[in-house]
Formats: structure tokens, C-alpha cells, sequence
């Protein structure tokens, strides 16, 4: 392979510096397991390393698993005989939506992002992810949520109303109580933590990646949980919105999705699915991955069509946006807008069958080996096929009519989420095991689980297809008997007992692997070719490679022997630290040390507060929530006042006499890149709003009224003013004059409150029209684009004390400008949505 | 960010498309009726324009190709833009049936 022209001005000659030759300094090694000690006593639970939080993050997605598993069961059960009343029909209505939203919410995509959590450093050769207390914060977050969710069906306050919640099942005239607050704050907090997880794989992926390992040399994986966590930035936000409009229709009546009062319940449609069909996407993407990874393993040669899978990936990625209506085409949509969805459902099978025959290419190109993985690699490839194809023949617009909520539905959705994610993260449990616990699973109950697992998926739902095909709708509790469904609904009830067989199996054999005691000396057992595979420790490797192909372990001779004796970069902490190699995003080239922040409990009381948050304003504790949300914030601005720490030195030698600095801000900092994911994510809750606000008024174009008739140009300036004001402030602080830090923080702060007046204005403009949010579906969006804007106000104040509190302690400085510049971002973010806003909602349709 | 937008040239102008066909038929729905046939005309014409956008993408990545050799990440960035855009103009046209027959 030729090289890449340098991207950041380093000269790629330095690389022949390495591996460097001589005994490392005595004491190197020891130092670097002090600086990254495993946990002790409470450190357990404030650790915030990758390879235990990896872990404990899988483990908590297998429970969830396994829990929505057993859910399944009973209602499988319940349906083995007609007119069965093994559960009455409301427990039986909470089964099939918490079985749903489980798999889909607390399983598929924790899953997924947490095997990225616990793989890319290593795949990547990053001694840790750059923000590992959010990876913490994250799966804190998510456990304590899910554990608390999941409790609700103890209490009778399940939701139950499908794990896509309609509107107007779910609206509180037909669904009362509690049980939909539960799914709609639920769900949208763990959503939450699931961006936070995105945030912190983009990242990594982009700018952690071991010296030389171009984006041609990346490893699949690496791709495929990039554009994983691309597409959670772009599809979650629409899910979020979706929640909190709900939330404030149930709660104080904002008719979003109330006809009579102007709202549209299939706003809910386009908003669910708008994440919801992508979703399918975005937890196959990185399972589809690791398969590439895989069955280059065990077929024991390179994945055929890198770059053309890459593509596919890729193109998967993109097209999935375009199918959300495929759910809606009993809805009445018009004919013509039906087709555009349709023909992309049709075309996104064509990316998802390249990586398909790319997988196929490989196993007949090498020398397969039926381990368990290559088992699970082989049965996922047949299940998913089978899946893509009712996919397509679901696609066509008059089958669809016909097999719409019925059970060749369910049939083909578990073959496509199995076949596409199931199966491949077994095959990923087997496969990894053996490096991050150093013993490998039993081969003899890993063919049992995979058999007992494969005939069982079959025999489950196979026959579902005919059920549906004979009429049997979706999610009924029960069927009379002479309909023809007895059968086949006890031979999908038998072949779901076998499954749990080949699960209950896995679990005995997990039990036996993470045992406290024994030999753990696994090694490279299967033979891959990626640096994950390269002797570790919780410091991952001892010094990170210079990467020269897509398989360094297999085409890079004595690379574990060189790593092992730290000959390449930094073989120990100069500035006494946990700190990893920041690089350049194309060609990952040096740029500076990030110093990674040690454990500390606030992310883990931060997790804790903000689930208090939602969960007391679930069961209307508004006192203790508000309380609670407080603490939240409080802990998040102890975790942000540890960050942006002082420099120890300007620059470090990094191995073989290279230097780099150990401080960076603007957009080479990996915080910068953050916090622009960050306002992606606002961004598009953003848009999706607009689009909720456009789509209401084309339902009752004739019901909206005139906005206020003064107040746009004094408003639109007032944001203007306030973007120039966070551009000088940054523009002063970095002139590094004596009075920099005075002028710069007065300014930042003169454009918060630019901002704040302006949003004041804009409000109370709209009070003055005599529109209320409960009033029409007109006002409820407009009121929302108002909260919204006043919640980024509220926290841009926030922010807004913090820089003061920085200024009073003489933390403002040139040289340190990264905390600045990154509030500075978020406030021109906000100062740029408000000016958004107010146009819109003050120039269309206008009056 | 340059050479994102240059590999990604081709999905962007698919993403385009769609946004733009779905908007097109929908104000068309609010105005008069989806398969008005001002509106599906209006349609095609956004249609025919992203096209020659996928074309003219094709033929630059195909040349930005092959002036790359030498450059690896030039070259996979290059067969990225070049398939990418290819894909786009297959899927644009494509989309653009239920514009002319099927509406």
C-alpha cells in the first residue's frame, strides 16, 4: 500500500524512528500500572475505565436481554392455545410493550454501544476512550433508568401501549394513568445517555486512533460504530422531541397530536419513525461490523471489498433516513409520497447485499473454521438473508396492506433484528471473550447454544409468517380456536422455549468464564489480525503502534513483540498521568497528548440525580424532582470545574524524541469536536421541530393565526448582537492583553444577557397575541420552540456563571482558552436557534 | 471537513433529493393534491437537476481518482465519492418513477 500525504504538516519520515531500539528505563512499566490501577472497594463503582465499564455495560444489556427474554416467554405461553388465560389481557398489553421497548431501547443499542466502549481502544490503540466519564456517566445513566423502567411492571404501571406508543391510544383520554409517563420520560432519558455514548465514540473513532492508522486502514468495526453513532446523533433527537411533546400533552395539554384542537396524531408517526426505522439501521451497522471483523477471522483472510463494504455502510446509513413512512403506508398518505418511501425501502437492501456477498466472498476466498463464532457468523448470515427478503416483499406497497399488523410482521421483524443483531453479538461474545477476560468460552456448550438458538429462531417464527399470512393480527392476548392459528402458535411457543435453552446454556457458560479463579492465559485464540489482540493491560497496550495495514497482527511482523517492549509511542506518562495520543482525523497523525481525567464519584452522582429527575416527575413528585434535577446540575458542574486542568508543560517527548503539546483547544481539541456533536444533536431536535411546526399548519392551514405584528427586527438583532459578542469575547481572551480575562468574560456575559432579553421579548410578544399552548396545535409548537430556546437560555446562564466563577478564580486565560471557546460555541449555538426560531415562527405563514 | 463533504458528495445529494421530492409532493398536497400535475412536473424538474448533481460528482471523483494514485486515503476517499455518487444517481432515478408512473 502507498502512503498519505501528510494532513497536519507531521512528517511522516518519524515514523521510521520506530520501533526504537535499547532496554526501556527500569520502572517504566510500574509506573504506568500505578497511574492506571484497577478499582478497589467503592472505585468499583466510580471506575471509569473502559475495560470495566465495557463490561459492566454488556452485562447490564444481557440482563435486559435476557429479562425482555422471559417476558416473551409468558406471553408465548399465553398463546400456545387459544383462549388460554394464563395472563389477563391488560398484563398481557404491558408484556408486549415492555418485551419491545426492552429489546429495542435498554438491549439492542446499549449493546452494541457498549461493545464499542469496551473494543475500540484497543481495536484502536487508544489507552482509553477521550471522555471515559461520560462512557461511565452514560451506563450509569442507562442501568439505574432501565432498572427503574423495568420495575414498573411489579407495580401494574407498565406502559401498554406498544413500543411505538400511539397517539391516541396513549393520549391521556384513553390511557390515564401513569403507565405511558413511564415509557415517554423513560425512554427519553435513556435516550439521552445513549447520545452521550455517541458523542464519545465519534470522537474516539476520529481522533484516538493509533499513529498511521489512516481511515484506509481502519478497522471495520471502527467504521461501522461510526456511522452508528452518526446516525444516533441524526435519528435520536427526533425521538427525544417525540417523548417530550407527548409528555406535554399528557401532562398540561399541549395538543401536538389532539385533531380537535389542530394537532395531528400522525405527528407521532413521523417523529417515532424517523429514529424508529433507522433504529433497525443503527443496531445492525456495527453488528454487521464485527462481522466483517469476524469472518475474516475465522475464515483466516482478509474481509473481501474493504472499501466497497465501507460504502455499503455507509450508503445503509443514508438511505435508512428515507424509509420511516414505510410503517405509515396504511395511513393514508398520498399515493405519490408512499412511492418515494417504497423505492427506498427496495433500494436499501442493495448496500446491506453488498456487505452480504462481501461476507459470503470471504468465507470462499479462506479457510473457514466452524468455531462457535463462525457458527453464529454462518446462522446470522442465513437469518438476516431470510429476514432482507420479507424486508422487500414488505416494502411493496399492496403486500404491505395485506400482511400490516399481523404476525408475518413480527415474523419478519425478529428474523431481520436476530439475524442482524442477535446472532452477531453472540458470535462477538464468543469472539472477544478470550481478550477481555483471558479465557475463552467452552466450545462444546457454545455449539449447543448456537444450535439450540438457531432451530429454536426458527422453529419460533417461521410459522409466524403463515399465522400472519392466515390473518392472525398483532398483539391480541388471545384467539379463538377452528381459525387454523392453534398450531403453528405451539410450534412457535415450543421453538421459543428452545431458545431460552440455548440462552440459559450461555449464561451457565458466562457464570464459568468470569469466575474468580483459574488460569487466565487465552491469548489470541482465534487468530485475528487486530491490535485488540496485542498483550494488555488496563493501560491497554504498553506503547501504541504505528499502524501499516488493516490487519497489523497479521502483516506487521514482531508489532506484539515491539509494543510489549514499549519501542514504540509513549512507552511511559510524561506528565505522570492517564493520558492517550490525540491524532488527526484522515491520517491519524500526532497531535497532542489529551490527559485523561482520573475517577472521581460526580459522574456517578450526576447519573444518579438526573434519573431522580425524570423518575420522580414520572410519579408527579415535582418538589423532590426539582430537587433532584438541581443535585444533577450541581454534580455536572463539579465533574466540568475538574476538566481543563492547568498545563504541567508545554510539550512532551512522546517516544523517540517527538514532541507534542499537551493542551489544545479550537477545533484540532477533541472537547471541541464534542461539544459540536453536542449542538448537532440540539440541532436536529431543532429541525424536527420545524418540521412538527410546517406539518401542523398544513393540516389547518386556515386555523392559525397572525403572529405578533412588532418585536422581530429588535429580536432578530438582539441574537445578532449576541453572536458578535461571543465571537469578540473569544477574539479578546485569545489577544492575551492584560485585561483580556475582564473584557472577555464581560462580554460573554453581556451576550447571555442579549440572548436571555431577546427570548424574553419573543415570549412575551406571543402572551400578548392571546395564543396559549393549550389553545391550538399552532400554539402548542410555537410555545415549544419558546421552551426550547428558553431551556438553552436557562443553561447557557448556567454556563454563564461557571465562566464567572472561572473569572473570580483566575481561570480565565489565553492559555487556556478550551472551557471558554467551548461555552462561547454553545451560546452562539443558542444566540443562532433563537434567530431561527423567531423567524420562522413570526414569518410563516405569517398574517 | 472538505474531504468529508467530497466522499459523502453523492449520499448528500441523494438525502437532498428525497428531502426535496417528499417536500415537493407534500406542499403539493396542501396546495392541491399530491399528483397534481404542476406539482409531480415541479418534481421532476428537482429530480432531473439532482441527477446531473450525481453525474457531474461521478465524473469529478472519477477524475480526482485518478490523479490520487500515490495517496491512499486520497484514493479510498475518491472510490468513495466515485461509487457514492453512482449509487446516488441509481437510487435518485429510481425515486423519480413514482414521479412519472405509479402516483
Amino acid at each position: 500500500m502507498t502512503e498519505a500525504k501528510s494532513e497536519t504538516g507531521f512528517d511522516p519520515e518519524l515514523y521510521k524512528r520506530f520501533p526504537t531500539s535499547g532496554e526501556r528505563p527500569e520502572g517504566e512499566l510500574e509506573k504506568l500500572e500505578k497511574i492506571w490501577c484497577g478499582p478497589k472497594g467503592w472505585e468499583w463503582i466510580t471506575v471509569i475505565n473502559n475495560n470495566y465499564v465495557g463490561v459492566y455495560y454488556i452485562g447490564a444489556a444481557m440482563l435486559f436481554f435476557v429479562l425482555a427474554g422471559i417476558l416473551s416467554l409468558l406471553m408465548r405461553t399465553q398463546l400456545a392455545l387459544p383462549l388460554n388465560g394464563f395472563l389477563e389481557q391488560e398484563t398481557y398489553n404491558q408484556l408486549f410493550t415492555m418485551h419491545g421497548t426492552i429489546m429495542m431501547f435498554l438491549f439492542a443499542v446499549p449493546a452494541v454501544e457498549a461493545l464499542g466502549v469496551l473494543l475500540l481502544p484497543q481495536m484502536l490503540g487508544a489507552r482509553d476512550l477521550p471522555f471515559p466519564r461520560l462512557s461511565a456517566y452514560a451506563f450509569w445513566a442507562y442501568l439505574i433508568g432501565g432498572l427503574a423502567f423495568f420495575c414498573s411492571i411489579f407495580f401494574g404501571l407498565a406502559p401498554n401501549g406498544g413500543w411505538f406508543m400511539y397517539p391516541p391510544l396513549t393520549s391521556m383520554t384513553y390511557s390515564p394513568g401513569i403507565n405511558a409517563d413511564f415509557w415517554l420520560l423513560g425512554i427519553g432519558f435513556i435516550e439521552i445517555s445513549a447520545i452521550a455514548g455517541a458523542i464519545e465514540i465519534i470522537v474516539g473513532v476520529l481522533k484516538n486512533r493509533a499513529p498511521g492508522m489512516t481511515l484506509d486502514k481502519m478497522p471495520i468495526f471502527a467504521w461501522g460504530m461510526l456511522i452508528f453513532a452518526c446516525m444516533i446523533i441524526i435519528a435520536f433527537p427526533s425521538v427525544i422531541l417525540a417523548t417530550t411533546l407527548m409528555e406535554l400533552e399528557r401532562a398540561f395539554g399541549w395538543p401536538f397530536f389532539d385533531a380537535l384542537k389542530g394537532g395531528d396524531p400522525l405527528l407521532w408517526q413521523h417523529l417515532f419513525w424517523f429514529f424508529g426505522h433507522p433504529e433497525v439501521y443503527i443496531i445492525f451497522l456495527p453488528a454487521a461490523a464485527a462481522m466483517s471483523t469476524m469472518v475474516a477471522a475465522v475464515a483466516r483472510t482478509p474481509l473481501v471489498g474493504y472499501r466497497l463494504v465501507v460504502l455499503a455502510m455507509i450508503a445503509t446509513g443514508f438511505i435508512s433516513f428515507g424509509v420511516w413512512s414505510h410503517h405509515m403506508f396504511t395511513t393514508g398518505m398520498p399515493s405519490i409520497s408512499i412511492g418515494f418511501f417504497s423505492s427506498a425501502s427496495m433500494a436499501v437492501s442493495l448496500p446491506a447485499g453488498i456487505q452480504v456477498f462481501a461476507w459470503i466472498a470471504t468465507v470462499a476466498a479462506g479457510k473457514m473454521r466452524f468455531s462457535t463464532p463462525g457458527l453464529f457468523v454462518l446462522g446470522s448470515l442465513t437469518v438476516f438473508v431470510m429476514g432482507g427478503l420479507t424486508g422487500v416483499m414488505v416494502a411493496m406497497v399492496p403486500f404491505d396492506w395485506q400482511a400490516h399488523d399481523s404476525y408475518f410482521i413480527v415474523a419478519h421483524l425478529h428474523y431481520v433484528l436476530i439475524g442482524g443483531m442477535v446472532f452477531p453479538f453472540f458470535a462477538a461474545i464468543y469472539f472477544w471473550t478470550p481478550m477481555s477476560s483471558s479465557r475463552p468460552l467452552s466450545e462444546r456448550l457454545g455449539k449447543w447454544v448456537f444450535w439450540l438458538m438457531f432451530a429454536g429462531m426458527h422453529i419460533a417464527f417461521l410459522p409466524m409468517h403463515l399465522t400472519g399470512l392466515m390473518g392472525m393480527p398483532r398483539r391480541v392476548y388471545t384467539y379463538l380456536p377452528d381459525r387454523g392459528w392453534e398450531i403453528p402458535n405451539m410450534i412457535s411457543t415450543v421453538g421459543a422455549f428452545l431458545f431460552a435453552v440455548g440462552v440459559l446454556i450461555w449464561i451457565v457458560d458466562m457464570i464459568r468464564n468470569f469466575r474468580p479463579f483459574g488460569p487466565r492465559d487465552a491469548g489470541n485464540v482465534f487468530d485475528s489480525g487486530g491490535l485488540e489482540w496485542l498483550p494488555t493491560g488496563l493501560y491497554s497496550t504498553r506503547s501504541i503502534p504505528i499502524v501499516t495495514t488493516r490487519y497489523p497482527l497479521w502483516e506487521q511482523p514482531n508489532l506484539a513483540r515491539d509494543v510489549e517492549a514499549g519501542r514504540y509511542f509513549l512507552p511511559d506518562a510524561p506528565t505522570g498521568d492517564r493520558e492517550t495520543l490525540v491524532t488527526s482525523p484522515l491520517n491519524a497523525e500526532p497531535q497532542y497528548l489529551q490527559r485523561i481525567p482520573r475517577p472521581s464519584g460526580w459522574h456517578v452522582w450526576a447519573a444518579v440525580f438526573t434519573a431522580g429527575f425524570f423518575l420522580l416527575l414520572t410519579i408527579q413528585a415535582y418538589w423532590a424532582s426539582a430537587v433532584s434535577g438541581v443535585l444533577a446540575v450541581y454534580c455536572v458542574f463539579m465533574w466540568g470545574w475538574l476538566l481543563d486542568r492547568p498545563r504541567i508543560q508545554p510539550t512532551v517527548d512522546i517516544g523517540a524524541g517527538i514532541q507534542v503539546p499537551t493542551y489544545m483547544s479550537g477545533p484540532r481539541s477533541h472537547g471541541w469536536w464534542a461539544m459540536v456533536i453536542t449542538l448537532v444533536v440540539a440541532g436536529m431536535i431543532l429541525v424536527m421541530t420545524a418540521f412538527s411546526y410546517v406539518f401542523l399548519w398544513s393540516r389547518n392551514p386556515l386555523d392559525w393565526i397572525a403572529p405578533p405584528q412588532t418585536g422581530l427586527i429588535i429580536i432578530a438583532t438582539m441574537y445578532a448582537a449576541a453572536l458578535v459578542a461571543v465571537r469578540a469575547s473569544n477574539a479578546v481572551l485569545v489577544a492575551d492583553r492584560p485585561r483580556s480575562p475582564q473584557l472577555a468574560t464581560a462580554l460573554m456575559l453581556g451576550a447571555l444577557a442579549l440572548a436571555a432579553g431577546a427570548w424574553w421579548i419573543d415570549l412575551t410578544g406571543w402572551w400578548a397575541t392571546g395564543l396559549t399552548p393549550q389553545v391550538s396545535g399552532q400554539g402548542a409548537t410555537v410555545f415549544y420552540f419558546l421552551s426550547w430556546q428558553g431551556f438553552f437560555v436557562g443553561t447557557s446562564a448556567i454556563m454563564g456563571l461557571f465562566v464567572l466563577l472561572r473569572f473570580l478564580t483566575g481561570q480565565v486565560e489565553a492559555k487556556r482558552p478550551a472551557t471558554f471557546e467551548l461555552i462561547g460555541l454553545y451560546l452562539a449555538y443558542t444566540a443562532g436557534q433563537g434567530l431561527i426560531s423567531v423567524l420562522l415562527t413570526r414569518l410563516f405563514p405569517g398574517g | 471537513m472538505q474531504r468529508w463533504f467530497y466522499m459523502l458528495g453523492g449520499m448528500l445529494v441523494w438525502a437532498v433529493h428525497f428531502v426535496g421530492v417528499y417536500a415537493i409532493a407534500s406542499i403539493g398536497d396542501v396546495v392541491a393534491r399530491a399528483d397534481d400535475p404542476t406539482w409531480r412536473m415541479i418534481g421532476l424538474g428537482f429530480s432531473v437537476l439532482c441527477v446531473l448533481a450525481g453525474v457531474t460528482l461521478f465524473f469529478q471523483a472519477v477524475r480526482r481518482g485518478r490523479a490520487a494514485a500515490g495517496d491512499e486515503v486520497a484514493t479510498l476517499a475518491s472510490l468513495l465519492a466515485t461509487a457514492g455518487a453512482g449509487i446516488a444517481t441509481i437510487a435518485i432515478i429510481f425515486q423519480t418513477l413514482p414521479t412519472v408512473v405509479g402516483y
